[in-house]
């Protein structure tokens, strides 16, 4: 069991999310007497039981946070079989094909069951994922994790090759989803298992060539399919750091220089202010100069006290292994004499730029008209 | 809801890649895309059925229609040698002839046959440019539409094409991720904070089915944000599940000051007929009506029109009150909207929420970190804003009170295709996606008592 959110304590047989930092997670399954090791030290099993699920705990080493298990953090720490669906494609793919409690969905293959479980979730408790898988081992694996999680309520898999066994229903699915090398080859029967009355269906394919060879027979006249949409999604994702960019010194050594170039009639007169001793830059942003004002008293901006280090423990999103001094909270940018600091967000050095294409479209086949002049 | 269209329901009407929500009424005139039509037809015909407007109502179109409109378009040219550029002179039928045609009530269909017939360019053309040309009039003159089952997906698309600011100009994949982020399913319990006309509790009610709890904050005295939710027909028990807050008592809640009491409430009115005072205050159209009331009168007065409307069945009453019915509605709405309230302050007190939901124009940090405490651990969040800054000030903020793991703050870009055989391609034009979303999950930062040794 695990999924089960209705429940807030740990307990014996429940599949428990060890967190010890966003890149580091580790499904368990809690056992009477077992022990696991994390990279904080032992976690014993019996200690787990009872405890809110989001507590924190003490390892030999150090803490985590034992957490529910969500389809999300499911997908991050799943044992890979196969490649798998990721969060913002699984997101697009449950919207898209309007799933629902109560929908009747059809998928193949199962793979590692990384989107079945988020299907799953999104139709319980009222309706079901019927999932087809050919290869005999991710079959039986996959089998046993659905069981495992208590989700054997609201999905059936089965052993076989959908393009040439087909689904197990007919006219009963309100959506239809495929994840296999020749999406074109099954897609009479996914029509077959798509209810008459109108369905949903997607196909997810990392090559375009595939992509091509299913959009073309959505598109032929007499299909049933209508509203034929291809799109591909990347997701950035942010670190927030604080970054400090040098201030260069542009020759304001000589008090008289320095004056002129800051005076309100200097071209610097805008941003900074200066004190009477204080070096360009130092502090103070001007807040709400208004055009023609004389800015008498400027609103200072405390220095702070800049450490370049301070970011990147915070940029995990995981805090508790932090080093660094603490981050007193939020600072707007500010200049001092050693730089200018501000946070942003970065971008990491790499992504997954490309997933796959996904197709979608409309199933109709009683009101689908051939409006398309084009093929 | 069932899959045939059933006058006094609201539909999508699509047309091309134009999308509205209407309500059907019998023998009410419909104005879309520049055409008006009664919708009286259209029942009983199923969702994704393509009708054609013929004087002022609805027809049905089937295939063999279809195909002989196609046909008109047959010959075509290899590729673009033949193409002569006319500058603008290759159609020799003349505006005044095509209004003409219009007036003489042909159809779209006819004008688009009239134009490819005397567009001297149109033959020499390569099949390609022909459809293409053909596609051009279609959109202007074709007058077929479908009319379909609405769904969160249509009204998300809707609003996106449509009215991108009334929802922050929010993207399909932040919206998709925004429910899947915070698990949303049948029974959740969610804290909403959703300046988007309620595109996104639309999204939220169809993922709930038949049960859970919606807390739903909102600023003033009364919620604005329902307006995209009424087109989804909910029955009055999905609209049970709708509680709304106001902003302005969170921090009172917080302090654990007691919910104000509502004089009124206890006020004794001799009404006439308790019937209609109930459908007035009960039925899904009246939030409509009345929210549309709302949002003319700033202040959020909630005294009833003269002639307040109510659609009982598709058919439109109107009432005319007295003044102690007013008075009674008014009452009634009040009281309703009390008990709401009190529902939602036991939701947040509890602290036994499973999600919250942020999507406002709002800085979201002071809100925010006060619903913190409705959260229970180990459940997600997700806050979407237009901007990046305050979302990261809102990250650091999290991290920094060790009450939150597993914060990211993305941004998605999603691209559209052009996939036909040798002409596959991104889309021209691409959304920009403007929008950032945060996510995380709260913890509980103190160790249990249990665990404290080491
Ligand atoms: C990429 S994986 C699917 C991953 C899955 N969507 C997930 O998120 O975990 C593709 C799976 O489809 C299976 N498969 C391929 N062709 C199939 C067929 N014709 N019938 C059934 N399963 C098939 C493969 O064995 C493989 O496990």
């Amino acid at each position: 069991m695990g999924f089960d959110t209705s429940r807030s304590n740990v307990a014996y047989n429940d599949l428990v999310i060890v967190f010890m930092g966003h890149d580091s997670m580790l499904p368990v399954t809690v056992k009477q007497g077992e022990i696991t090791q994390t990279k904080f030290g032992a976690l014993k099993h019996n200690e787990l039981v009872g405890h809110e699920f989001g507590a924190k705990f003490n390892c030999t080493k150090g803490w985590v946070y034992i957490l529910q298990p969500t389809p999300e953090l499911w997908t991050t720490t799943l044992p890979h079989r196969t490649q798998i669906l990721y969060a913002p494609d699984i997101a697009m793919i449950t919207f898209q094909l309007e799933l629902k409690p109560g929908s009747v969905v059809c998928e193949s293959g199962t793979g590692s069951g990384s989107l079945s479980h988020a299907i799953i979730r999104t139709v319980a408790p009222t309706g079901h994922l019927h999932t087809v898988e050919f290869n005999q081992d991710r079959y039986e694996k996959a089998g046993v994790e659905f069981e495992n999680h208590g989700l054997s309520k609201n999905v059936t898999i089965y052993h076989r090759d959908v393009i040439n066994d087909g689904f197990p229903v007919e006219n009963a699915a309100d959506a239809v989803f495929l994840d296999i090398p020749r999406p074109d080859e099954a897609l009479p029967q996914a029509a077959k298992a798509l209810k008459s009355s109108g369905g949903r269906i997607c196909s997810f394919s990392p090559c375009i060539e595939q992509t091509q060879r299913f959009c073309a027979l959505l598109r032929r006249p007499g299909s049933g399919f209508r509203d034929v949409e291809t799109i591909e999604i990347v997701r950035k994702s942010h670190n927030v750091k604080r970054v400090n960019i040098p201030v260069a010194d542009i020759g304001l050594g000589n008090p008289e220089v320095k004056q002129h170039v800051l005076s309100d009639k200097g071209p610097l007169n805008y941003a900074y202010e200066t004190g009477d001793d204080l070096a360009i830059g130092h502090v103070i942003v001007r807040t709400n100069q208004e055009a023609g004002k004389p800015c008498k008293p400027p609103k200072r901006q405390k220095v702070e006290n800049v450490d370049s280090q301070e970011s990147n423990s915070e940029a995990s999103g995981n805090v508790q292994q932090k080093k660094g001094p603490e981050d007193k909270g939020y600072t707007a940018p500010s200049a001092t004499k050693f730089g200018y600091s501000f946070r942003t967000c970065i971008a990491p050095k790499e992504i997954y730029g490309h997933t796959g294409y996904l197709t979608f479209a409309s199933y109709c086949p009683e009101v689908c008209l051939d409006l398309d002049w084009c093929q | 809801m069932n899959d045939y269209i059933t006058l006094g329901e609201s539909v999508i009407l699509k047309k091309g890649d134009v999308l509205k929500a209407v309500k059907l009424l019998p023998k009410k005139l419909i104005v879309f895309e520049r055409m008006r039509f009664v919708p009286d037809n259209a029942e009983g015909a199923l969702f994704g059925s393509t009708f054609k407007i013929d004087r002022g109502g609805l027809v049905l179109v089937n295939q063999e229609e279809v195909n002989q409109e196609k046909n008109a378009v047959t010959q075509s040219g290899q590729d673009n040698r033949g193409i002569v550029d006319t500058h603008g002179d290759s159609q020799t039928l003349k505006r005044e002839c095509i209004l003409q045609m219009k007036e003489e009530g042909q159809s779209g269909e006819q004008i688009i046959g009239n134009l490819v017939n005397n567009s001297s360019t149109f033959t020499g053309k390569t099949k390609f440019s022909q459809t293409k040309y053909v596609k051009k009039k279609q959109k202007k003159y074709s007058s077929y539409i479908q009319i379909h089952k609405p769904t969160a997906r249509l009204i998300c698309k809707l609003y996106i094409n449509r009215e991108p600011a009334k929802i922050l100009n929010m993207n399909l994949d932040s919206i998709s991720q925004i429910v899947t982020a915070t698990n949303i399913r049948q029974g959740s319990k969610v804290v909403v904070l959703e300046t988007c006309s309620g595109m996104l509790l639309a999204l939220i009610m169809e993922r709930l089915g038949l049960e859970g709890c919606v807390v739903n904050l909102h600023v003033g005295e009364t919620p604005s944000n329902l307006f995209a939710l009424s087109h989804l027909n909910l029955s009055e028990d999905k609209w049970k599940l709708i509680n709304s807050f106001p902003l302005s008592q969170l921090g009172p809640l917080i302090a654990g000051h007691p919910l104000p009491s509502d004089p009124l409430l206890n006020a004794e009115v001799e009404v006439k007929d308790p019937e209609m005072i109930y459908s007035l205050t009960h039925e899904q159209d009246v939030v409509v009506v009345e929210e549309k009331a709302n949002l003319m009168s700033q202040d959020g007065n909630d005294e009833p029109d003269k002639d307040t409307t109510s659609f009982v069945n598709g058919k439109r009453k109107r009432h005319y009150l007295t003044d102690s019915e007013k008075l009674a509605v008014k009452i009634e709405r009040r009281k309703k909207r009390h008990e709401q309230k009190e529902f939602a302050y036991n939701c947040l007190q509890k602290g036994q929420m499973d999600a919250i939901i942020m999507a406002c124009r709002f800085h979201p940090t002071p809100i925010f970190m006060s619903l913190m405490g409705s959260l229970a651990p180990s459940k997600p969040f997700a806050i979407y804003h237009e901007y990046q800054e305050p979302l990261m000030e809102l990250f650091v903020q999290l991290s920094v009170s060790n009450s939150a793991i597993n914060l990211q703050l993305c941004e998605t870009f999603m691209r559209n295709y052009q996939v036909l055989s040798e002409r596959t391609h991104p889309h021209v034009m691409m959304s920009t996606g403007r929008g950032y979303l945060l996510t995380g999950t709260k913890v509980n930062k103190e160790l249990p008592s249990t665990n404290k040794s080491d």
